[in-house]
Parts: structure tokens; sequence; C-alpha cells
């Protein structure tokens, strides 16, 4: 029991940084924009996101720093470096009319790259390991909950004592489903997404849609990448540890079908099937096998959601295609 | 239009390659070549972090000495073909002594020797040159053991310690171990660790968890977790991220590190850390090439020519006491009072150890390590072969 | 307010490059009144509306709304003037309700789901519709979603509605239904237009028919004062002659035999019904029809690219005596058989051209697994492409450049000329004129009696009834999915064929 418990507790944390990745990413795809580059976002989102902490504490010296600014100082670099790429990715695909999923590898490749020399660049000054001080850390990993929530058993580890993000996290999956469901706004955003000839015969601004989606849902996406660097990376700079983290968001999307709502536990499941294997040890059950379980998974999911055919658990039916009104 | 001014700026970029290569080849006359093939670059502020550090150092020593030397480094190669072409370009660009770092590189490298069997090749924590039958390949590593004894030592009397003030029961002294692979270079590393851990804390148990790579830094954080959730309140790590460092602090526990120096990032957590300084080998390998003295084909650095070190002790949360347990354990390593692997400290199934639960049927040299009761590890070849699992000391998975 | 002017176009003409879609037209559109505007394919109907809904603008001439001159450059545009299109291809979000769709695009400030679920139901009250606000699109039948949209347009206060080709897709039931409602609204006082082509139907439900040919307006008339035929003349216009060579081939044979052919599209919607001739190898045989009439369908059918619900199709392969089904079998296997296929689509490459390879390539395409070793043999492709290329003076700098970049009526040229090289038994064409100047038509023309004087059964699918009267032997006319007629070409009128194809007539000629 005590082993679910933790598991569970520890899926939570890796957990939340796909959150923020897959919302992102959903909210990109609503409005009928493929956007492979989330990998290169989150790379981006990460290591602004602690160039900004770290510059932040720099400059007022570590003893003056804020711990609570310091989250902000970070989640707002984060997401302009993830708007700014998104929004770079946005004038290709639907100003120029590039190709979607050629243009979102080239972000990925570009996001990867920038990040990595953002990290050694930053290295290099400081002349050793990018981290930051240990006040900040605790601020970034405090768990805004009261001790008596913490204590109750099971649910306690599990739902109350994870950090501030994962809070924000459910907050965010929350909205953007009342956004999606219940908001003229976002009625119109998914009528974009999924059928741009429509929405574009009733009046609605189909580029004003797709750009802002986009750019949001890239910002939202690179705070995931900040979280992953503050929470489970340690608020230390190392390299390779957002490889693969965007990937799991776009696997995660087609996994939740797209729905926010779905995100909060798809994501914690992800978590749990990516560290799994260290502590549920099945016997005959070898440890490369676990590591692929969260994109076995994914497959499986998209098997059956296609033989059932159900109509609302399709893709935005115009995912990942340009729209020109002049090919009407 | 278009065309000819593109087949302009081919030529032209081909042209400066040309002359790349040449202005390199143009003073070969005097200055001795060193190439160095790694896995990676420094920004893994690790592993290949750790051996160019030594290489600069030596460099930079020997040139202070009068010599004349100029390196030359390949980066990020992989452990595939294209490792024989990296080491063919250093070569042929005049490299009279080209150094490999990483184990996989050592059958590629072999193949470029033999086009070019005037060079010297070494390829580093590996062991095939005292069997390959090329008189100019070469293998070096360290005694990691021996570090990794000491750190024990600094873990193991902070364990006592937390005993000591009431802060855990004396079966609650659990060490948790992230391992990359269940190779012996991390069997006998760990090993060591713990002996040295138990033999100043002798309620200290140990689990281990292989993560199945020498560098993942979601991996080794949640193996690091995982281990905490089971109980350890010491996280020790052969891999290559801070990450076990930075989740140690996160959950209150302490920390000793490997490859490079931690407690900058988890100075509430990290007492010190467990690594491989080349300098000196690099620097005297190279001055005894330039020389004429020739070296020997396998060399295994040790503590106590400082080949093996370990990083500056936290001491504002180290236990009292630990420099000194730490230096008295050094001295009696260095005289040979004390062995590391001293079969009446430990058992394996509940019995005496034999050579056969010990030997790692891998290691190209196979041989009988066992003398005067202890298993002699890092003699017979100076990559480790010690894998015998010791009581004590649980596995939670493995990963090959 | 009965009757007054709600529309008024004065000389519109419009351009697409060298094509005049409209030419000069007047037209003027009432309150209370509902006006068919009637004309064959390609006369300029949808585009005419399109410039009213907002989606084109006018190259030349003038729009007025209530004796005012206005201008109409966006769909908002037109929403604000009152003027609403239901198109015929509806624009509906499949995974949204009614209610939904009809909000989209509304500048209401909040999503009042339950307030919106009122309006439409008054709506739907005043004018006798049927819908349910909350059900989603996927699960409506097509009478529905014409209704949503319809319903979208009342909603945002339309006066002028635009319906084009609004029962091409329902049921006689249906059709009376819709008819119903749109009796309403002209009581209501809303100015309706009609764009269709079935001559029954405007007669039921029209006051006045505004007809156009050809880009040009012919005039308006009201619907008590005219009848089918007039319509009919008014349509088709006046006999031209072309001057086709045609010779007769003696010794005509049963090539194929179809006998009550029926199939259904994916929508369950009747495309041929019951659908029975017989084509002969020496003979050039017409199919005449409007478009949408099964055409397309039956081409389809007969060379094993569509589902067929009854009937059969025998071949009589020339010098046999047998009789082989061709329903059932693989297109693959039809083709094998000698029946050979050219169909010139609307993009003109979707029927097995290959746009970016050159023509031996798209020659390769039919013959590729015929080689005997996994390596390609250019030889005999790159022959025949040459071939085509001198033959049909096809207008390309060389045989490898890529086919989309020529013009449509080379293209043209070069699938014609492929399936001809292939000596079919049976050449099923269809539009494989369409768009093309006079000399190319021409050579293929030419080129279709030339394999009819061999004894090749000919299917010749046209628009052009003038064409047909002087190219085929026979003429099988289609209308709504059925044999309308089958008349000897020689003996008959375009009148009589204009007549058949908008009406079930009951001529047969063998």
């Amino acid at each position: 029991m005590n082993t679910l418990v933790t598991l569970i507790a520890a899926a939570g944390t890796f957990g939340t940084v796909l959150m923020f990745g897959t919302l992102g990413e959903i909210l990109t795809e609503k409005s009928g924009n493929l956007n492979l580059g989330v990998e290169g976002i989150v790379f981006m989102g990460g290591a602004f996101g602690l160039a900004g902490a770290y510059s932040y504490e720099a400059l007022v010296g570590v003893g003056s720093s804020n711990g609570l600014i310091a989250i902000i100082v970070a989640a707002i670099s984060a997401f302009l470096a993830g708007a700014v790429a998104s929004a770079l990715f946005s004038f290709l695909t639907i100003t120029l009319r590039a190709n979607q999923n050629v243009t979102g590898l080239a972000l990925t490749i570009l996001g990867t790259g920038v990040a990595k020399f953002t990290g050694e660049y930053m290295r290099h000054k400081v002349g050793g390991f990018v981290t930051l001080s240990n006040p900040l850390k605790e601020a970034f990993t405090f768990v805004p909950m009261p001790n008596f929530l913490q204590n109750i058993p099971i649910i306690g580890k599990i739902l109350f004592s994870q950090s501030i993000f994962f809070y924000i996290a459910i907050i965010l999956a929350v909205a953007m489903h009342l956004f999606f469901q219940k908001t003229k706004t976002g009625l119109y955003l998914r009528s974009v997404g999924e059928s741009p000839v429509t929405a574009d015969a009733a009046g609605i601004n189909m580029v004003k849609y797709r750009y802002l989606a986009t750019i949001i849902g890239g910002g939202i996406s690179a705070i995931g990448g900040m979280v992953y660097v503050m929470t489970t990376g340690g608020c230390t700079w190392n390299e390779h540890s957002l490889a693969g983290i965007g990937w799991l968001a776009v696997a995660l999307v087609i996994f939740c079908m797209w729905k926010p709502l779905n995100v909060l536990w798809g994501a914690i499941l992800f978590g749990a099937l990516k560290i799994m294997y260290m502590r549920v040890v099945l016997p005959f059950f070898p440890t490369e096998l676990y590591k692929i379980l969260p994109y076995v998974v994914t497959v499986i999911v998209l098997i059956i959601t296609s033989m059932r055919n159900s109509r609302d658990k399709q893709p935005p039916a115009s995912l990942g295609l340009n729209y020109f009104r002049e090919d009407r | 239009m278009k065309k000819t001014l593109a087949l302009v700026l081919a030529l032209l970029m081909c042209l400066t390659s040309v002359f790349a290569q040449g202005a390199s080849d143009a003073d070969t006359s005097k200055t001795t070549k060193i190439g160095f093939v790694v896995i990676g670059d420094e920004n893994d502020q690790g592993y290949t972090y750790n051996f160019m550090n030594g290489m600069n150092a030596a460099i930079s020593q020997l040139k202070s000495e009068g010599y004349d030397v100029e390196l030359s480094v390949k980066r990020n190669i992989a452990e595939d073909a294209g490792c024989v072409d990296a080491n063919l370009a250093l070569a042929a660009e005049g490299c009279s002594i080209i150094f490999n770092n990483s184990y996989g590189f050592e059958q590629y490298m072999q193949q470029a020797a033999d086009e070019f069997p005037q060079v010297k090749f070494i390829s580093l924590t590996n062991c095939g040159s005292q069997v390959d039958g090329r008189d100019n390949t070469y293998n070096a590593f360290a005694r990691i053991y021996e570090g990794r004894y000491i750190a024990g030592v600094a873990a193991g009397m902070k364990l006592q310690q937390l005993i000591d003030n009431g802060t855990i029961k004396a079966d609650q002294a659990v060490i948790g171990y992230v391992g990359a692979f269940s190779f012996a270079e991390v069997i006998s590393g760990m090993t060591s660790y713990y002996l040295g851990a138990r033999s100043v804390c002798p309620s200290a148990t140990m689990i281990v968890q292989f993560v199945g790579s020498w560098g993942d830094p979601t991996l080794e954080a949640e193996a690091a977790q995982a281990l905490i959730d089971q109980g350890a309140v010491m996280i020790s790590q052969h891999s290559d991220n801070t990450t076990p460092a930075t989740t140690a602090q996160k959950n209150g526990v302490f920390h000793t590190g490997y490859n490079n120096d931690m407690t900058a990032v988890a100075p509430k957590a990290s007492l010190l850390s467990c690594k491989i300084d080349w300098t000196k080998y690099f620097h005297d390998f190279i001055k005894n090439e330039l020389d004429g003295k020739g070296n020997p084909s396998d060399y295994c650095g040790t503590y106590a020519n400082g080949e093996i070190v370990v990083t500056e002790l936290n001491e504002a949360i180290a236990a009292p006491g630990t420099k000194e347990a730490m230096a008295k354990a050094e001295k009696a390593i260095a005289d040979g009072s004390l062995q590391v692997f001293d079969l009446s400290t430990f058992t394996i199934g509940g019995k005496t150890a034999t050579n056969a639960d010990m030997y790692d049927g891998f290691a190209a040299v196979k041989g009988d390590a066992v003398k005067n009761g202890a298993f002699l590890e890092s003699t017979l070849q100076s990559a480790p072969y010690f894998v015998g699992q010791i009581d004590g000391i649980k596995w939670l998975n493995a990963a090959y | 307010m009965q009757n007054s002017s709600a529309i008024e176009l004065k000389g519109i003409t419009k351009r697409f490059g060298k094509v005049v879609a409209n030419d000069s037209i007047n037209l003027e559109i009432r309150r209370g009144e509902i006006l068919s505007l009637l004309g064959e394919n390609g006369s300029g109907k949808t585009t005419l509306m399109n410039m009213l809904s907002g989606i084109y603008q006018p190259d030349e001439g003038q729009i007025y709304a209530d004796g005012k001159q206005i201008s109409i450059t966006s769909p908002k545009d037109a929403f604000s003037y009152g003027i609403g299109m239901i198109h015929q291809h509806y624009h509906l979000v499949d995974v949204f309700t009614a209610a939904q769709n009809i909000i989209l695009g509304l500048s209401e400030e909040k999503l009042d789901i339950k307030n919106t679920n009122e309006k439409v139901k008054e709506i739907c009250s005043k004018y006798g519709f049927d819908i349910n606000p909350t059900m989603k699109v996927y699960d409506m039948s097509v009478s529905q979603k014409q209704t949503v949209e319809i319903v979208k347009v009342l909603y945002r206060g339309a006066d002028i509605l635009i319906l084009d080709e609004p029962t091409a897709v329902l049921t006689p039931q249906e059709t009376e239904k819709l008819f119903d409602v749109l009796r309403n609204m002209k009581k209501d006082g809303k100015a309706i237009v009609i764009i269709t082509h079935k001559l029954a139907e405007v007669m039921a439900i029209s006051d006045k028919v505004a007809v156009l040919r050809k880009g040009k307006y012919i005039g308006t008339v009201n619907t008590a004062e005219t009848n089918p035929q007039k319509l009919t003349d008014m349509m088709v216009g006046h006999s031209v002659t072309l001057n086709i060579d045609r010779p007769k081939y003696d010794n005509v044979k049963e090539r194929i035999v179809i006998n009550g052919l029926t199939c259904l599209d994916q929508e369950g919607i009747t495309k041929l019904n019951n659908v029975s001739f017989t084509a002969y190898g020496g003979e050039i045989l017409g199919v005449a029809g409007i478009a949408g009439s099964g055409q397309k369908e039956l081409l389809e059918c007969m060379t094993g690219l569509y589902p067929i619900k009854s009937g059969s199709i025998k071949y009589i392969p020339p010098e046999e005596d047998k009789e082989i089904e061709l329903v059932g079998l693989t297109p693959k296997k039809i083709r094998s058989l000698g029946v050979g296929m050219a169909f010139v689509p609307e993009d003109r490459l979707g029927m097995g051209l290959v746009g970016s390879m050159g023509m031996t390539n798209n020659m390769m395409l039919r013959s590729w697994k015929s080689g005997k070793t996994p390596f390609v043999n250019k030889k005999a492709p790159e022959a025949l492409a040459k071939k085509i290329w001198d033959d049909l003076e096809v207008v390309t700098p060389s045989t490898s450049f890529p086919v989309r970049r020529m013009s449509g009526g080379n293209i043209q040229k070069v699938l014609v000329g492929r399936e001809i090289a292939a000596m079919p038994n049976v050449l099923l064409t269809a539009y494989a004129v369409r768009g093309l100047d006079i000399n190319t038509s021409y050579t293929i023309y030419n080129l279709l009696t030339e394999q009819k004087m061999k004894g090749v059964a000919v299917v010749y699918i046209g628009e052009e009834l003038d064409v047909l009267l002087e190219l085929c032997d026979r003429i099988l006319v289609l209308c709504g999915g059925e044999v309308s007629g089958i008349v000897d070409a020689r003996n008959t009128t375009k009148e009589e064929i204009g007549l058949m194809m908008t009406s079930i007539g009951s001529k047969e000629a063998k």
C-alpha cells in the first residue's frame, strides 16, 4: 500500500510538469494548429525560467531574494520564452502558410538548441553549476497546504503534499475546461479548429484566434519546463534533463482526447508509468519495456478510440491543416 | 544568377575547409599534438567535464615545464563508427598521443590504432590493451574503490551521529545508492562505499536502485526519491547528474556525490563527492612519452597519488570528527594496513566470499584476486572487476 | 411592404481570368416573393449569388438595396443588409449542437444557451421548422442540417434568403416540408431566391423565374405564364452546327449490357435507380443530363469504383460469345478485361495523374506491374508519351515536365491519350472536352470517332448538347438517377433532349 501511495505522490511531481505541457498544447491544438515544437518550447521554458530566477537573485543579492517574486519571475520568463517561440511558429504557419509538421519539428530543434546554448552561457558566466540559493530552492518546492491536511493518511500524501505548481495546474485545467465549454470565445476557438470554413463564413477572425491560442498555449507549455527544472531538477541546470518531456506531452494530448479535465489524471498516470519500474518491480519485465509504457498506452488508446469512432472524441477536424480562404 | 552564386559559395566553403586543414598541419614540426576523443562535452558538468579539467590542467602544467604540447579535442562523439573517424582524423592531423574517454570507444579506437601503429592510443576506463596484442594501445583508470571507501567513512560518521543524537534508530541507518548499471564498475564502487560507511557505523545497511542510464536527471531524481521513500537517509550515486543531491536536500536527508562537487547545489545535504583527478596521469603519460621513457600498457591511479580524490568536506553539516576518521582511513590504505575488500569484514550469502563469487566474468584479464584474506581490486587490470553481492546491500532492481 | 424591391442588380459582371462567369446581369429580387434562378451547370447562378453573400466582389455593375447603392465586401456585410445564403455544402461544425452552430460568430456578450434555445424555438414555431437545439450535428439527417442552416440565417434577422440547390439531397417528403416553410416565410414578407435546375420544382414553388445561360441574363418570367418547355428553351438556347465528322460503323455488336442498376451514396441517397441500357462496339453512346443526375456514378459503377446495391453489368468481349459479370470485380480486373475509363474531374489531376510527375512517368503508372524485373523499364512508357505528345500536339517542354504545370487542356489530352493508348474495348469518357478550346476539342472528337471505327464501344458523358447531337450515334438521357430516354442522335432535337433532362420522359430508341 505504501508503495502505491508513494508512487502516486511521486508521479504527481513529474505529472505536474506534464500537465502544463499538455494543457498548453491542447489550447494550441483546439485552434487547429499542431505545434510539434513543444519539445523545444519546454526546453526553452526550463532554461529561461531558471535564467530569470537566477538573474533576479543575482540582482537583489542572495540574502534578500523573495521566494514568491522568484516564482513569478521564473514563470513569466518561461512563459515569454514559450510565447515568442510559438509566435514564430504561428507566423510561419498561419501567415506564411508553411507546413505545420515541418515547422514544428524545426522549432523543436531550434528551441532545444537555444535552451542548451543559454544553459551553457550561464554555466560559463557562473563558472560552475547554475543553481539557485537554498531559500529559493525551498520556495519552489514549498507545499502550500497546512500540516494537518498533509498528515491525512494516504490522501494527505497524494493530494496535499505537492508543490504549488500542482495546484496551479489543477486550477488551470478546470479553467480551460470551463473556457471551452461555457464561454463564447471558447466556442469560437473550437469552431476555428473544427471547421475553419464555417468559422470564416460566420465572420470569426480565424487568424487572430489561431495566433492567440498558439502563443498562449506555447507559453503555458513552457512553464512546464520551468516547473521541471525547479522541482524534479532541483533548481539546477542539467543539460539533458528536459529531453523527451515535450514529446510525452504531445502523446498525452492524444491520450486525454483533447479534454483538459482528462489531463488531471492522465498526467499522473504518465508520470507514474515513467517511474514505475523503480518502485514496482515485476519479475521478467525488463526496464526498457517500462520506459516505453507511456507511448504504448497512447497507441492503444488511439486504436480504441478510432475503432469506436465516437465523434466527440476525435481530434479537432482541422488539426494540422492550414486554412486559406481562397481555397473555398 | 542564383546558380552561379550558389556554386561560388560552395566552392568558397570547400576552399576554406582545405585551408583550415592545411593550417593545422602547418606546425607539426616541433609541437607534440595530443588528441582527445570525448563523449558529450564539458556541459555535462560531470563525466567529460571532469576529464577535460584534468587534461587542461595537465597541458598547462607541461607547458610551464617547457614542453611544446598542443591539445586537439573531438567532442560529442558517440559510441559508434563515428568514433573510428574521430580517432583517424586526430591521427591524420598529426597527433602522436590520442586519448579516448568512454568505455564504449575502445573497439573503435583499436581500429584506428591498427592504421597508425606509430601513434599511442589510450582507452580510459576500459581494459582491452593487455590482451589485444597491440603494442600501441593503453588503458588507465583509478582505484575508485579507495575514494569510495573514504567517502563512505564520511557518510558513516554522519549516520552514526544521527543515531547518537536520537534522530534515527540504529536500524534506520539506511543508505540509498543511485546506480547506473549493474556493472563491475558500479558494484565495486558501491560496495567499497558501503564498507567504508559500515566501518564507522556498524548498523548501516544499503539499498540500491539501478537507473539504466549513466545520466538521466529525471530518473536519477525519481530513484533517489524512491530510495528515500523506502527509508534511505543518506544518498549516494554513481551517475552523472545533480538531481540525487537536490532530491536529498528536498527531503531533508544527506548525500555524497560523484564526478563533481555538488555542495554548491545542495549545501544542506551534500557532504562531499568522489572523483578521479586525471591531471597527474595525463601529465605523467605525456611526459614519459616525450622523454622517451614509455608507459605501462595499463595504469591504475591511487588515492595516495591524488588520482582518486574526495572533494572538500562540507564541514557545516559533517559530523564532528569526520575529517580525522577520513585521514585515519587514508593513511591505513596507503600503508597497506587496511584492505578495503577484507574478506573478514563481509559475507556473501552468509558465508565467506570466494573469488568466484566476486570476480567479474566480463573482465578482459581473468585471474584470482584473493590474497591474504582480501580481494585485491584494480591490481590485475585497472578497470574494476568486483561484482560480489554482499550481505547488507539489497538490490531493488537490476539494469544492464 | 409587399412586393417592394429588396435587392436590385444592375450590369453585374464577374471574371475569373479569361472566363466571364457573369456578363452584365440585371436582376430584381422583391419582398414577399419566391424567385427561382434557373440555368444549366456553369451558367453563373452560384457566382452571382456569391456576390450577394459577400464571398466575391463584382468587377463591374452596382448592387442596390431598397433603392440605395451598397457594396458587400464580406459575409458579415451581407448579414448587415439582411442577406442570408444557405449554401449547397453546409457550413456546420459537426461536433457542435444546433444551438452552438446557430450562435457562432455573433457578437453577443455572453454565451447564454438557454436564451438561444428559446429564440430558436420561437423561429421554428413561427415558420414550421422542427429542430432540437441541443442535438449534435453529426446525429442529424441532411434535411435537419439544412434546417439548422436556415434557422442560422433567420436568427441573424435575414430578410432576404438565398438557397443554393436546396432540394438536391432531399426526399420528396422533405422537399414538400421545405416548400411549406418557404411559403410561410414568403407570407411573412421575406424575399426568397432559389437557385435550381429542377423545372418541376420551379413550377411548384416560385412566383417568378429568372434564367441565366452561359453567364448571360436571358430574362425573367412569371411562373404562372410559362411552362417547362418554354423554360427549357430559354435555358438551352438554339442549336449550333458544329460539323463533326460522324461516319457510321457497320456491324455494331453488343459490348456492355446494363440491367436494373441501382446504387446509393454514402448518405443513403439513391444516385442511380434501375438504370438499363446497352452500349455497342462501333458506336458512340452519349450520356446527357444535368450535373448530378448520376453520370459520374454510372461511370464509376462500370469501372468497379462504386458500390452497387443491385443490378448487373455484363461485358461481352469481342470475338467471344460469353458474358462476364462486372459487378463485384476489382477495378484492376475490369481494366484488364479491356474496359478503360478517361474521366476528367473538376480538378483534372484527381483521377490517375500525378501532378508532379511528367508525361512519361504518368504513362508508367499504368504499366509498372507488367515489368519482369524489379527495375523500372522506361522505354515503352517513354515511347507512348512521345506518341501522345506528337499526335495530340500536347504543349509541354518535355515528357518529363510536371503534368500539373501544364495547361488544363493539355492535361486532358494526356489523360485521354493515355487511356486510348491502352487499347480498350470499352472506352468511357466523362467531360473529356471540359474547358478546352475548339481545336483541341476537335482533336478529341476525332480520336473518339477513330476508336469507334475500330469497333470500340465509346460512352461519352458531356455537357454540351450541341456536341452530343453531332458526335454521338445514340444519346442516353439521365434525370435524377433514372433513364429518362434513349434517342437516336441523328433524329432528335436539342429541345427534346432538354426536356428529357429535366423531367422523366419515356422515349426509347434502339
